[in-house]
């Protein structure tokens, strides 16, 4: 780079300046070659897996095509049809976000009070029971809705037989809208809620005993210990859990599909069962539009929940009022 | 108690408050701790009843599951017959589909599309995020960024087409889909770049260079011994991640011979609702259930921490 020094001033300097940065950068990362082999293998698969599909998607959103034919492009009729025609992509995009409004408090809730409560001082047993609700997480959601098909059998089902003691049910869990989606939501909470009560409990442990004990210094109740100390500081982690959580629920397929696949007429079908129904009815135009429209719905959702939570119940808003 | 604790979490928890309240043990702390063990017990019942149910239900007969008040044990003791059933061991059947159902045959199929997946996951993250953590090169930081952008990228975006793309590469009814695609993920090569950050000194690596160890001995000889732990850590949320995805295998693996247990499993059942083979289902997902439990038994106490530290700080 100084080896400019004796080159003429003005324009033409700062030109070869450029010129010989370009080259001692190029330079640079020829020496570096090693290393960009080494990391290589990711940007060469997205090309072709991510990127790739992207592109082509765009292409087959706007086209009618099927395996073996001509591909013809048809504009935005695919768009036309799946937001205006087809009534799918609206009740499966209403399901979804009632799904997202109950599960999300109540799953991340639920997984947070059990998570206050094992972090209780002096619990004994906190690493079993810890062990113990993290379990379901080694079975699949194939096995779990099989075991909770049964568990929900109108006539030969516990829960209904349970029901059935209390002078309740019996319920048709998988067969009527309302039951249905409790059916849906029950499974999931099981099968999840270990893994958030981990990440909630591993928040929790992080934060300094110290503040407690001055909270307690203050004359601070429990309650106003976890409004005041625990909940902002472990804001960035909800924050975090809300959106995996709800990326999680958008892409939902597998319990839905096997526990009610999609019925009762349509009440639990989900945004990610439409498109591969559309998919494996060879719909692929309209699959492929299907999959930009639900793209664009996780980012806006991703989005707003990043811009109305991150500011939201924070040490410094606390402490303002 | 506090040693309990510090070991679960990274950060130590000094002993001096928990002895003081230890000292300042009262009748309302009693009570308090007593409904809360309460509460804890009857959901943990709660928790594992599913399990129970499944493990039971693959030990009854079959007419047992379709009685019209369920029962927690079988009244003629636990019987094996969905095993020798599944197993086709010395019995006969007249059950449509069991012929060509081969329960070990789909657990082998998972056991190896999962552990190939999770070996190539486990290397090539390892190599891209130890150039990510100690390497200094143009554009490092400009290409480390864009693979974090990649994790926000929507997976339904590009469904369809990855799936037809599969199915040009002739890929379908094989486990490459499987293999290739995610064999560098965004998410592994940022959890292995994190975990050598704060393990490896850069000392380490900068007198095995000095010494003259090329970057794939230092990675090999140096890196990988010393980060097992984190390895083994990504390793396991990969297998059991692979081993129980059911969306993209129940559309690509059809061929009976090549399906997962998932696929298997659910094809098994069906999507009726009528008249579902509880014993042979329950006994096929027991069968399902063991390699991961017994993953999960050896590795409980890194799966459990790597939850907890390293995969939140995203």
């Amino acid at each position: 780079m100084a080896k400019a020094s004796h080159m003429p001033t003005g324009r033409l300097d700062a030109g070869m300046h450029r010129r010989q940065d370009a080259r001692s950068v190029l330079r640079e990362m020829w020496k570096h070659r090693i290393d960009y082999l080494f990391i290589s293998p990711f940007y060469i698969l997205f090309a072709v897996f991510g990127i790739y599909p992207l592109l082509f998607g765009i292409q087959l959103s706007l086209s009618r095509w099927q395996p073996g034919r001509d591909m013809t492009w048809v504009g935005l009729q695919n768009y036309q049809t799946l937001i205006f025609t087809d009534p799918e992509l609206g009740r499966a995009l209403l399901n979804t976000l009632a799904m997202l409004l109950w599960i999300l408090p109540t799953g991340l809730g639920g997984a947070l009070i059990l998570a206050v409560m094992l972090n209780a001082r002096r619990l004994v047993g906190r690493s079993f029971f810890r062990t113990l609700f993290f379990l379901p997480f080694v079975t699949s959601q194939v096995i779990v809705a099989i075991v909770f098909q049964q568990l929900l059998d109108k006539n030969y089902g516990w829960v209904n037989l349970l029901l059935g003691k209390i002078g309740l049910g019996p319920v048709p869990w998988l067969t009527e809208t309302i039951p249905a989606q409790i059916s849906i939501t029950l499974l999931l909470h099981w099968m999840g809620i270990g893994t958030n009560i981990l990440i909630f409990l591993g928040a929790l442990q992080s934060i300094d005993r110290e503040l407690y004990e001055a909270a307690e210094i203050d004359g601070a109740t429990s309650t106003q210990q976890f409004l005041n100390v625990t909940f902002p500081l472990i804001r960035p982690v909800m924050l975090f859990m809300v959106i995996t959580a709800t990326i999680g629920l958008i892409n939902l397929y597998a319990p839905v599909k096997l526990l009610t696949n999609g019925g009762p007429e349509g009440t639990t079908m989900t945004l990610f069962m439409r498109m591969i129904d559309l998919m494996t009815s060879v719909r692929y135009g309209e699959g492929a539009g299907f999959g930009f429209i639900m793209g664009g719905i996780v980012l806006l959702i991703t989005l707003l929940q990043m811009k109305f939570l991150s500011g939201w119940w924070t040490v410094e808003g606390k402490l303002k009022q | 108690m506090a040693t309990q604790m510090s070991s679960a979490a990274p950060v130590p928890v000094s002993t001096r408050p928990a002895a003081r309240a230890r000292r300042s043990v009262n009748a309302r702390q009693v009570v308090s701790y007593g409904l809360l063990y309460a509460f804890l017990i009857v959901l943990s019942v709660v928790f594992l009843f599913p399990f129970y149910s499944m493990v039971i239900g693959s030990l009854m007969p079959k007419d047992e599951l379709f009685r019209l008040y369920p029962v927690l044990w079988p009244p003629d003791g636990p019987t094996l017959t969905a095993y020798r059933l599944l197993l086709k061991i010395d019995v006969t059947t007249t059950i449509q589909n069991l012929e060509r159902f081969h329960i070990l045959r789909y657990i082998f199929n998972s056991l190896l599309l999962a552990t190939v997946a999770v070996l190539l996951q486990v290397f090539f993250n390892t190599l891209a995020g130890y150039v990510f953590a100690k390497r200094q090169f143009p554009f490092k930081n400009q290409l480390f960024a864009f693979i974090l952008l990649t994790m926000l990228m929507p997976t339904a975006i590009n469904f369809v087409p990855f799936y037809i793309l599969i199915g040009r590469l002739g890929w379908m009814n094989t486990y490459l889909p499987f293999w290739i695609p995610g064999a560098a993920s965004a998410f592994g090569i940022f959890m292995m770049r994190q975990f050598i950050v704060s393990t490896i000194p850069d000392e380490l690596i900068d007198s095995a260079t000095i010494d003259g160890a090329s970057q794939i001995m230092i990675v090999t000889r140096i890196v990988m011994p010393i980060m097992a732990g984190g390895m083994v850590v990504l390793g396991i949320l990969g297998f059991v991640g692979v081993y129980n995805e059911f969306v993209l295998s129940s559309l690509i693996l059809k061929d009976n011979d090549i399906r997962t247990v998932q696929v298997a499993l659910a094809n098994f059942k069906g999507t009726s609702i009528r008249a579902p083979m509880y014993d042979l289902m329950f006994a096929g997902s027991v069968m399902a259930t063991i390699p991961l439990l017994a993953v999960f038994f050896i590795f409980q106490r890194k799966i459990i921490q790597g939850i907890m530290s390293g995969a939140i700080k995203g």
